[in-house]
Order: C-alpha cells, then sequence, then structure tokens
C-alpha cells in the first residue's frame, strides 16, 4: 500500500497548527502530521520558502503569509455579472428580517466514538417518492464514495413516508451492525418516529438529521438542512413585491407534517398576512409531486375560482404540474415560485412566466455524510448545518429586494431530463 | 536532495493550482487550470479527490469546487483566529443575504483592514472589493468600537464600511463587516443591528472554543 501523496502531506503540515497560530517545533509539526523525517524537512524545507511557514527562530515555525492570503477569498463562486473592484452603487432596499438560529454557532459532540475506521454507516431516508429524494439519496452515495476509506459498507433504508416502517428499519439496521445514522425524517404526527431517535441517541449511536427531522435536539446531534425560513420568506418577498403589494394568491405547500413543508409555508404566512394587499385564497397539500400540484390547481379552478394573481410554491417539484394545469386549460400562466428540478425552470422559460426560485440543494445528503464521519471521529460539529441556497431568477425579473445569484437562463439544463435535480452538488469529472 | 527539492516543489505548484481554481472566474473549468499547469488529467483528478477528502477544497451545491472548511481554518489559523475560520462562511452569507451588501469576515492589524472571506452583494447595488482586499483605515479601531469607518484602498479608491468586532488576539482584530458607499457606513440603524446580532452570536459561538 503506498503512502500518503505529497499534496496530501502538504495539507497535513498545515493542518498541525491550533487556531491560535502558537509556534510549534519541526520535530512537532511532523509528529502531528505523522509525518517521517526524511520526507518532512525537505517539505517544510519548500513551504518556508513559498512563505506557507515563516521561522521564528529556536528552530520554530507557525503558518505564514501565503497561508494568510488562502482566507482571502468569496465563499461561493456563482455570481452574476462583472465585477468592477472598488465600485459603489445606489442601494436603498432595507434589511430583510431573517433569523440567524442560534444552532449554527452551537458546537457539539457525539457520543464516544465507536471504534476506529472504517464504520458500517445507514441512511434511513424517507422516501424516494420525488426526484428531489432520489437527489438526495444520489448525494449521500456521494459523499459515502468521497469517503470510501472510512466507510466500510452502506446501508440504506426507504421508508416510503411511513413512521412505523421508518423505526422498523432503523431497528434493524442497529442490529445488523450499524455504528452511525443519518436519518431523514418521515412524517410523524404521533412523536413514535422522534422517540425511537430519542432511545437510539441513548445508545451512543451518533445520529445525523438531514433535510427532515422530527422532535426536538433530543433526536439528534445535528440537523443539516437549507432555511426553511429563507426559502418560504425570500419566494414571499418576491411574489408580493412583483404583485405590487396588491393581488390573490394560492398556496402550494409540500406533504403535510413535513417539517420542511411546515417551515417554508410558515415563513411565506409570515410575510403575506403581513401586507393587508395579499390575500391568501387557499392553501393545499401537494405531496411536493407534479400529479399533486395540478389535482390542486385543477380543483381550485373547478370550483369556481378565478385564476390567482399569483401562485407560491415551496418546490418547483409541484410548480411544475401547477403551471401544466395552466397552459393546459388555455390560461395565462400566472407568477409562480419554487425551483428545484429542471422541468420548472425549462417550462417557465420557455413560456415566459415570471417566477422565482429558491433552491433547496440535495446535495446536502454528502454534507451530512461529512458531519457524520467529524462525529464518528470524535470532533465537535455546529449543532446545526446549513446548506446555502441560491436565488434562481430570469433576467429581468429581481425586485427591489430579491435579486438573483443566478439567472435562470444559464442555469437551466436544456439537455437535462424534466426530473433533473440542479443543486445535488455532485463532482463534475474534469471539464 | 535536490531531486527531492524539485520533487516537492512540483507537488506544491499543483496544490496551488487546485487551490487556485475556486478563484476562477465561473465557466472557467478545473481542467482548463490544470492543462495550463502541465498538469495530467490524472494526476490532477487524484489531487482534488485529496484536497476534498482533508477538506481544503468542497463542492458547492452545483458541483463546482468551492474552499473547503480546512482551507478557511487553516488561513484564520494563520491569523490567530483559526476557530471562526469554519463559521466564515456561514456568518458572511447570512449578513449578505439579510442586507444585500457585501459582507465579509477580516482582520485588523494597526490601521490596517484586510478583507478575509466574503459574500459579494447582490442586484445592482453592491460594492465589490478592492482587488487586494486590503484598506488603509482612516484611524484605529479596538474592540469597543463600532459602526462606521472609512479607508482607502491599495489601489486609492476611497471606501466605507460598517463593521463590529468579534474578538482579539495577539493584537489582531476579527471583525465583522458590510462594505458600503464612504459616504453611508453605518448610517443605517438597522444594518448596524443586523450585524451586530450576527456578531454576538459569533462571538458566543467562538467562547465555545475557549477563545
Amino acid at each position: 500500500m503506498s503512502g500518503p501523496s505529497n499534496v496530501e502531506r502538504i495539507c497535513r503540515v498545515l493542518s498541525a497548527f491550533d487556531a491560535d497560530n502558537g509556534a510549534l517545533r519541526r520535530s512537532d509539526i511532523l509528529k502531528r502530521a505523522g509525518i517521517g523525517r526524511s520526507t518532512g524537512y525537505g517539505l517544510i524545507r519548500e513551504l518556508l520558502a513559498r512563505g506557507y511557514l515563516e521561522g521564528i527562530g529556536h528552530g520554530c515555525f507557525r503558518l505564514g503569509p501565503t497561508a494568510r492570503n488562502m482566507a482571502q477569498a468569496s465563499v461561493e463562486r456563482a455570481v452574476i455579472g462583472p465585477t468592477l473592484p472598488g465600485q459603489f452603487r445606489r442601494f436603498d432596499a432595507g434589511p430583510l428580517d431573517l433569523g440567524l438560529t442560534d444552532g449554527l454557532f452551537e458546537l457539539v459532540s457525539g457520543p464516544v466514538p465507536p471504534g476506529p475506521p472504517p464504520w458500517k454507516i445507514g441512511f434511513a431516508n424517507a422516501s424516494t417518492s420525488n426526484p428531489w429524494r432520489r437527489a438526495l439519496l444520489a448525494s449521500f452515495r456521494h459523499g459515502c464514495g468521497l469517503h470510501r476509506d472510512q466507510i466500510a459498507d452502506t446501508v440504506v433504508a426507504d421508508a416510503g413516508d411511513d413512521a412505523s416502517r421508518q423505526i422498523s428499519q432503523i431497528t434493524e439496521m442497529l442490529d445488523g451492525g450499524v455504528a452511525a445514522l443519518v436519518v431523514s425524517a418521515a412524517p410523524d404526527p404521533g412523536g413514535d418516529l422522534a422517540g425511537c431517535l430519542a432511545a437510539v441517541r441513548d445508545r451512543g449511536v451518533p445520529l445525523v438529521a438531514v433535510d427532515r427531522r422530527t422532535g426536538g435536539a433530543a433526536t439528534h446531534d445535528s440537523f443539516v438542512a437549507a432555511s426553511g425560513e429563507m426559502i418560504g420568506k425570500l419566494s414571499a418577498i418576491w411574489m408580493k413585491e412583483h404583485l405590487g403589494g396588491a393581488g390573490r394568491v394560492w398556496l402550494l405547500s409540500g406533504l403535510v407534517d413535513s417539517s420542511p413543508a411546515v417551515r417554508r409555508l410558515a415563513a411565506a404566512r409570515e410575510i403575506f398576512d403581513a401586507d393587508e394587499g395579499i390575500v391568501v385564497e387557499a392553501v393545499q397539500h401537494t405531496g411536493w409531486t407534479r400529479e399533486g400540484g395540478q389535482a390542486e390547481i385543477a380543483r381550485l379552478l373547478d370550483t369556481g375560482h378565478p385564476p390567482p394573481d399569483g401562485v407560491w410554491c415551496d418546490s418547483g417539484l409541484q410548480g411544475l404540474g401547477s403551471m401544466i394545469e395552466f397552459d393546459r386549460r388555455g390560461l395565462v400562466i400566472p407568477p409562480h415560485t419554487g425551483g428545484d428540478v429542471n422541468g420548472a425552470y425549462r417550462f417557465a422559460l420557455e413560456r415566459g412566466v415570471a417566477f422565482c426560485a429558491i433552491d433547496y440543494p440535495a446535495a446536502m445528503g454528502a454534507r451530512a455524510v461529512e458531519v457524520l464521519l467529524d462525529l464518528l471521529q470524535g470532533s465537535p460539529v455546529p449543532r446545526r448545518v446549513e446548506v446555502p441556497v441560491l436565488a434562481v431568477l430570469p433576467r429581468g425579473r429581481e425586485t427591489r429586494s430579491i435579486k438573483a445569484d443566478v439567472w435562470a437562463e444559464t442555469y437551466v439544463k436544456w439537455d437535462q431530463p424534466d426530473e433533473y435535480v440542479l443543486a445535488q452538488g455532485r463532482g463534475r469529472s474534469l471539464r | 536532495m535536490t531531486g527531492k527539492s524539485a520533487i516537492y516543489r512540483r507537488a506544491l505548484d499543483r496544490f496551488e493550482t487546485a487551490m487556485r481554481i475556486p478563484h476562477r472566474p465561473a465557466g472557467e473549468t478545473a481542467g482548463a487550470a490544470f492543462q495550463e499547469a502541465g498538469i495530467a488529467r490524472s494526476t490532477a483528478a487524484r489531487d482534488l479527490l485529496v484536497l476534498e477528502q482533508r477538506k481544503f477544497l468542497a463542492r458547492d451545491s452545483y458541483g463546482d469546487p468551492v474552499l473547503g472548511s480546512e482551507a478557511w481554518r487553516v488561513g484564520y489559523s494563520a491569523w490567530g483566529h483559526g476557530d471562526a475560520g469554519p463559521m466564515a462562511a456561514t456568518i458572511v452569507r447570512y449578513l449578505r443575504v439579510q442586507t444585500r451588501r457585501t459582507a465579509f469576515l477580516g482582520v485588523v492589524t494597526g490601521k490596517e483592514l484586510t478583507l478575509l472571506a466574503f459574500s459579494l452583494g447582490r442586484g445592482n447595488d453592491y460594492t465589490a472589493p478592492d482587488r487586494n482586499a486590503s484598506y488603509l483605515l482612516h484611524r484605529k479601531i479596538d474592540t469597543e468600537t463600532r459602526g462606521a469607518v472609512h479607508g482607502m484602498s491599495s489601489s486609492a479608491s476611497p471606501a466605507g464600511f460598517s463593521i463590529a468586532p468579534v474578538a482579539e488576539t495577539s493584537g489582531v482584530i476579527l471583525v465583522a463587516g458590510l462594505l458600503c458607499r464612504r459616504d453611508e457606513a453605518g448610517i443605517d440603524p438597522d444594518r448596524v443591528v443586523v450585524l451586530r446580532d450576527a456578531t454576538r452570536k459569533l462571538r458566543i459561538g467562538l467562547s465555545g472554543y475557549g477563545l
């Protein structure tokens, strides 16, 4: 078996230093990095020459100016348009009211690690009932593949959105020797699943909730998701501003009792209800399916409701079905919200529908694997890990407060099927 | 020894090529970066895998390489504030989303402000950092300083900031801030409230690390 590559050794040396950049002797650096002297001395010499390290006398070193430059960067890659350094422009919109969750800054340690890697880990998935959920599973598998040196085996179960079935599956996984779990909770109105998860944690099994959770903090060590509040509020603010503060809107939510749907809907209602000009005429649940979205719009139109001024959807999973139904009836498609699936973007762009999408990244599956591995290694992790969301709008559809992170016209994948989930974060090959 | 030195230099070249990928303009591919540097695809793929495993690189939700949490930690550690590194992306993204302004988590040494992690504002109304992300402030600040300061970039452009200090280590003050027009820095009390709330929570988070 070959040893670490020199690129890996570089990483290990740089990671050897503490947060306060306290000085280390050469021998301490190499010990922390797990590198032998014969290789290490030469490598340290080159790192010194490039400024990654600096000598401070008495054979001691610390991170140097080139390492300081590593932290000078944008935290995201995709931004719109050319940026002129030092450019200043007029700005008149006030701050948005978005809470900064305390859990983002609260670090927790998991139970005592079960032993050295590789570990057997399990993924109890609520369901694979729609393209987004299948993309979440693909992202989980991608994350496992990336860390295959630490993962001996994976067990995956699909609960079909049934909490009691998920409880049985989790029990089977643990009986089968799974050392740690990622759980995306099935709807759990009775709280039985929450009780099961709390008991699993009491047994000392590290547990990361992803996308959906049930119960309070007792049911997981860490929760990985995107902000439902942000998705709900930003999309509702866009709708309100696009309608000029007045109009009738229909709200198409996802799955009853599913935590992301509950959070997004509550956040959107907060925005709509605060404005007397906006009338929420209907709130329907669609099961996050195209068919569900289409059926609910058909039901509303068939019961004599005139077409609304806007349709707020918490995802394009049902948003696509909604747009299809208006189109099928020869009606003008009102402004919509909701992204996630390629079909929603394609349909809206082809028909010139005004829309705003705040994608809910399926890439959180891989992130959950990373957090779980950190727990298994005994590293503290944030109580809450938030995967960033992007605002995707067609050109010309920005409002006073909601600006595009990326234009829909460049974001859509014209060569991919409707079911393709755009934000699944799987590493692309070197193009 | 010369031969070994050359091997380490080449490894550092490859490391630096890979770590520059997140800084490349959108649309420019990782493959092109390695090709320009004369690095074989198979070697590049191995390096990227190692850097992802060591968390020096990560993928964003769209599969594009971005700086990983360990790269942030190392970079902030070099300034003596390593514990803030893994939280940097979260905090500046929130500040940017809430204010639509360019938000940053930077350091002040003496009168020099260096922007580290930043998130560019959106729409037509944002302010972009100077290319060197370094500014000479009009006055020294300390851990009690709040709100508006202004300064001059290395390219002699004036700039304004709303800043709030988070922590100080060995004379290096970690600050969170918003980049503004010089004449409006700190005048919006709502934005100052947002900034203070974020820094307060960040400070509490850092105290969990023992700072």
